[in-house]
């Protein structure tokens, strides 16, 4: 039976031939981003003894990447947008999970949970300039886009997850469109981790949008690998089980895009990995010791606070050191000293400490006067009294660390029309992750500048 | 989060028909703009002169409308429960907003006071959407959401950074309002002072005149901010006071401008009483073992082990069993509570418990209410001393609206309302349906009557 819809598309099509040329390889594009996912759980899977049939499935039809090296610091946040744009958190303007803010305001600082907040052109806007239907459940600093048609986005303004199911209804794209999809499919609790379903929920969701709105791109952000990992460490029962779970999300997601389009590319990637850790380096005490940071004086039964400051810690699993005031070359040489002691003993963990020229490599971190970045096992803590060294009483898992560190690698598989089958793309640069989504969208990215990775078949060929 | 507002949405459609063809037998409908003044206490318009205040634009509703000697509140008297008491005519216990920041015990959440969905009863926006009457609103609280209030910059809190500007625009609907009248007005980042209430009304002038909403609810926090900070009556919320006059004149002549019919009206949720001393309540409870405490550590804050009883704080307190069947433990509370009041030192006014609690129409589920004397406020601590002199005089609120310090402002004049009517004290709940019956509307749930604002004939 004809439909108007595909009479339409019968229309439209010879025109899109020829608008798109040779870039359009794919009308559609899926993008999964599994949070905290080393690329192992899929890669190694037999070995680990993991069932995940449908991101195997990835890697014998479509193209994947060994592990993706991340960007700085190597958490949620900057990465998702880093997927998003293809620009590095220097540029993007995302530059850890929370904002660094002068500690003497003792509260805690703002998460970059605005799409105002990334300074780049997403995905989202360069397959809106071209007239698509975008949709996003979940992915990271949506909240407030015009470019997302449809958008159920992460949203958490309070520390409660009551408040901020209500904030995230508010905050869904369009006006109510969070509300009457509850109407149909019952309560969304996608933001409450102490549920056991809540990706399961953000699926279900994504799978209703695909389905009813049929968008050309949608991003989904899936979080039960990452909070697992970080409660009982990478790879262990838990986490495995997690991503087991996720794998076949995975596929119930990829069925609904292909049964909206069967042409649609479906990407799956994830933000970071991580690395099981058993230490703390309270950073924060020495400075304490050394003048850097004065505390009002510590009284029983009240949080200390920060009364003034000269260098301040800004951490991920590793930390920029802040200074008040960057010209201060007195205290830049004292942090300097401090930091250096402290490296000298291995028993802090410490892998090295970057300063100037390093740390704009790093395109993270603008402004630190230095990094601090630490082996894998030990993070920086931020705590104003107590020891030096905690020892954690069980292995959790991180992340946070310099993207050089292999643990912190991210995932990349692609698959679909197209797609070159059976590509293994060895270790590739998480830049590379937008303008590769862009060319499969048949849409162009303002700000990235990494060049594509070869996935697409016919370049394959070439 | 039950009065879900896709319900009142489907309640729109249906009734849209039947209550369009009702309301356009009313005749006497008119727009109306509400106006909030956080903390006003009405001393400060009808005893102007004598406070030495300048506030023209307040005084007029004494010669030219009619107005309440004060308003009693709810319980308790606070920002939230009092402003949805204000537009649902119902009192916390029915509407469901029971505190500024029920989540939280100790310290500040960020949810205070934001969402619609919130509030469990009718309320005059959702009655004027029924009616077909279009809604705008700038900073009234709870209303983030609300499908019934089409133009609406929800308060939103807490106004700790310029990221809550952020927040505001997500919560602000239709999406992208904020965002576009930032383009032209400049940034709505604000703080309590003063200049936070120019933003609002550079803002609300935006949408009055831009949307001409049927119904237009206004509210800005200066006075309380400084009153809070100084004390009432102090100097700063006496300039607080007058600065405010100033804004909602604006407001008035821009709805004014639009429908010189108006029916404006004039409303605070409560007064503020000078506050010296903060009584710890917690500590006698500590000390009798009722609330458990983990060792203190310095530079650590104190965490609670284990309570059988959680103590509010504020100007009243509202204590909650762990296990409310726990007789032995309320026997307990009772004998503690009432040896505290025994002591005048410790300024508490009175004890509320069993049956007496619920009447109160607020604290719902507490076992206890602690209602203080004006000048003492029921502190936070759970260790150190039990009264404590605090080092400025500050001013608070949330007495039992017995206290008629406590007392709320309501001033109203426009299009049939009658000219220089003293109401004497009214009861808060009456507000609501006399905006209802000025705007045409009926409300659902409020259980009170009108009040007697309006000239003969209408």
């Amino acid at each position: 039976m004809t439909t108007p819809r595909a009479l339409l598309g019968g229309l439209a099509a010879p025109l899109l031939l020829l608008l798109g040329g040779a870039q359009a390889e794919a009308k559609s594009v899926l993008m999964i981003s599994i949070d905290g996912m080393n690329p192992q759980y899929v890669t190694e899977a037999e070995a680990r003894g993991l069932k995940m049939p449908n991101l195997r499935r990835f890697m014998v039809e479509g193209a994947y990447a060994s592990g993706v090296r991340g960007v700085t610091p190597t958490v949620s946040w900057p990465s998702a947008v880093a997927l998003m744009t293809g620009t590095p958190p220097a540029r993007s303007g995302v530059l850890n999970n929370e904002r660094f803010e002068p500690s003497d305001r003792n509260k805690p600082a703002g998460v970059y949970l605005y799409a105002r907040d990334v300074k780049t052109d997403t995905l989202w806007d360069a397959a809106a300039r071209a007239g698509l239907v975008t949709a996003n459940v979940d992915q990271l600093a949506s909240v407030g886009s015009p470019s997302v048609r449809y958008d159920i986005p992460r949203y958490e303004p309070t520390g409660w997850a009551t408040e901020n199911l209500k904030a995230t209804e508010v905050a869904s794209r369009p006006a109510n469109f969070l509300q009457e999809m509850e109407a149909r499919l019952g309560p969304y609790n996608g933001v409450d981790f102490d549920t056991p379903d809540y990706d399961a929920t953000r699926a279900r969701f994504a799978v209703d949008i695909l389905r009813t709105r049929k968008p050309q791109f949608m991003s989904v952000h899936l979080s039960g690998v990452d909070v697992e990992a970080h409660a009982h460490a990478p790879f262990s029962p838990e986490a495995n089980r997690a991503a087991e779970g996720v794998d076949g999300l995975v596929g119930q997601l990829r069925a609904a895009a292909l049964a909206a389009d069967p042409d649609a590319v479906v990407v799956v990637v994830s933000d970071h990995g991580q690395a099981p850790a058993t230490r703390i380096l309270n950073l924060r005490i020495p400075f304490i010791e050394a003048g850097l940071i004065r505390i009002e004086p510590p009284a029983p039964g009240r949080a200390a606070r920060v009364a003034d400051w000269k260098a301040d810690v800004w951490a991920a699993a590793g930390a920029a050191i802040m200074l008040k005031d960057p010209a201060d070359a007195a205290t830049r040489a004292k942090v300097g000293e401090v930091l250096h002691r402290l490296a000298a003993d291995p028993a802090n963990g410490i892998a090295r400490i970057l300063e100037g020229a390093e740390i704009e490599k790093l395109q993270g971190f603008p402004g630190a006067a230095f990094v601090v970045d630490m082996k894998s096992g030990t993070t920086v803590g931020s705590a104003l009294v107590g020891p030096v060294l905690v020892e954690r009483p069980a292995p959790v898992g991180v992340h946070g660390y310099l993207p050089d560190n292999l643990q912190m690698d991210a995932s990349f598989f692609i698959a679909g029309k197209g797609i070159a089958a059976g590509r293994n793309l060895g270790r590739v640069d998480m830049l590379q992750v937008a303008p590769t989504v862009a060319r499969a969208l048949g849409v162009k990215l303002k700000d990235a500048t990494a060049p594509v990775l070869p996935v697409f078949a016919a370049e394959g060929s070439r | 989060m039950i009065r879900s507002t896709r319900s009142s949405a489907c309640a729109t459609a249906l009734l849209g028909l039947a209550l369009s063809a009702l309301a356009a037998t009313q005749a006497s409908a008119a727009s109306v703009l509400l106006i909030s003044i956080d903390a006003l206490s009405p001393d400060y318009v009808t005893k102007a002169d004598s406070l030495g205040l300048k506030v023209p634009n307040l005084r007029r509703f004494l010669t030219e409308g009619s107005y309440a000697q004060g308003v009693r509140g709810v319980v308790p008297t606070i920002t939230c429960p009092s402003h949805a008491t204000l537009v649902t005519g119902v009192t916390p216990a029915k509407h469901g907003i029971y505190g500024n920041d029920p989540l939280k015990t100790d310290g500040y959440s960020a949810a205070l006071c934001t969402f619609a969905s919130d509030v469990k009863a009718d309320a005059l926006y959702d009655a004027a959407a029924r009616a077909g009457i279009e809604t705008g609103s700038v900073g009234w609280l709870n209303t983030a959401g609300a499908t019934t209030v089409k133009y609406n910059l929800p308060h939103v809190e807490p106004y700790e950074s310029e990221i809550t500007v952020k927040y505001q625009e997500a919560m602000a609907t239709p999406p992208g309002l904020l965002t576009g009248l930032e383009a032209e007005l400049g940034g709505y980042y604000q703080d309590g002072t003063e200049a936070g209430s120019e933003i609002r009304t550079r803002f609300a002038k935006a949408i009055i005149s831009r949307y001409k909403p049927g119904f237009m609810m206004f509210h800005i926090i200066a006075v309380d901010h400084a009153a809070h900070a100084h004390g009432p009556w102090s100097d700063e919320a006496k300039k607080a006071v007058e600065h405010e006059d100033a804004m909602i004149g604006q407001v008035i002549e821009t709805a004014l401008a639009n429908d010189p019919d108006t029916i404006v009206a004039v409303t605070s949720d409560h007064g503020q009483a000078p506050i010296t001393r903060a009584f710890n309540l917690r500590v006698p409870f500590v000390e009798a073992g009722l609330i458990e405490l983990e060792p203190l550590v310095p530079g650590r804050q104190v965490k609670v082990r284990d309570a059988k009883v959680q103590v509010g704080g504020g100007a009243s307190a509202a204590i909650r069993l762990k296990d409310p069947s726990d007789a032995a433990t309320r026997a307990k509370v009772s004998q503690l509570l009432h040896a505290l009041a025994a002591d005048p030192q410790n300024g508490i006014d009175r004890i509320v418990e069993g049956a007496d609690v619920e009447k109160l129409g607020g604290y719902a589920g507490a076992s206890f209410v602690v209602g203080m004397k004006p000048g003492t406020v029921v502190g936070g601590d759970y260790f150190g001393s039990k009264l404590v002199d605090l080092p400025s005089v500050a001013g608070t609120h949330g007495y039992l609206p017995e206290q008629s310090i406590m007392n709320a402002s309501f001033f109203i004049r426009g299009k049939g309302i009658e000219a220089g009517r003293n109401l004497g004290v009214v009861d808060m709940r009456r507000i609501a349906p006399t905006l209802a019956q000025a705007l045409g509307v009926k409300l659902k749930d409020a259980d009170q009557p009108s009040l007697p604002v309006f000239a003969a004939g209408r």
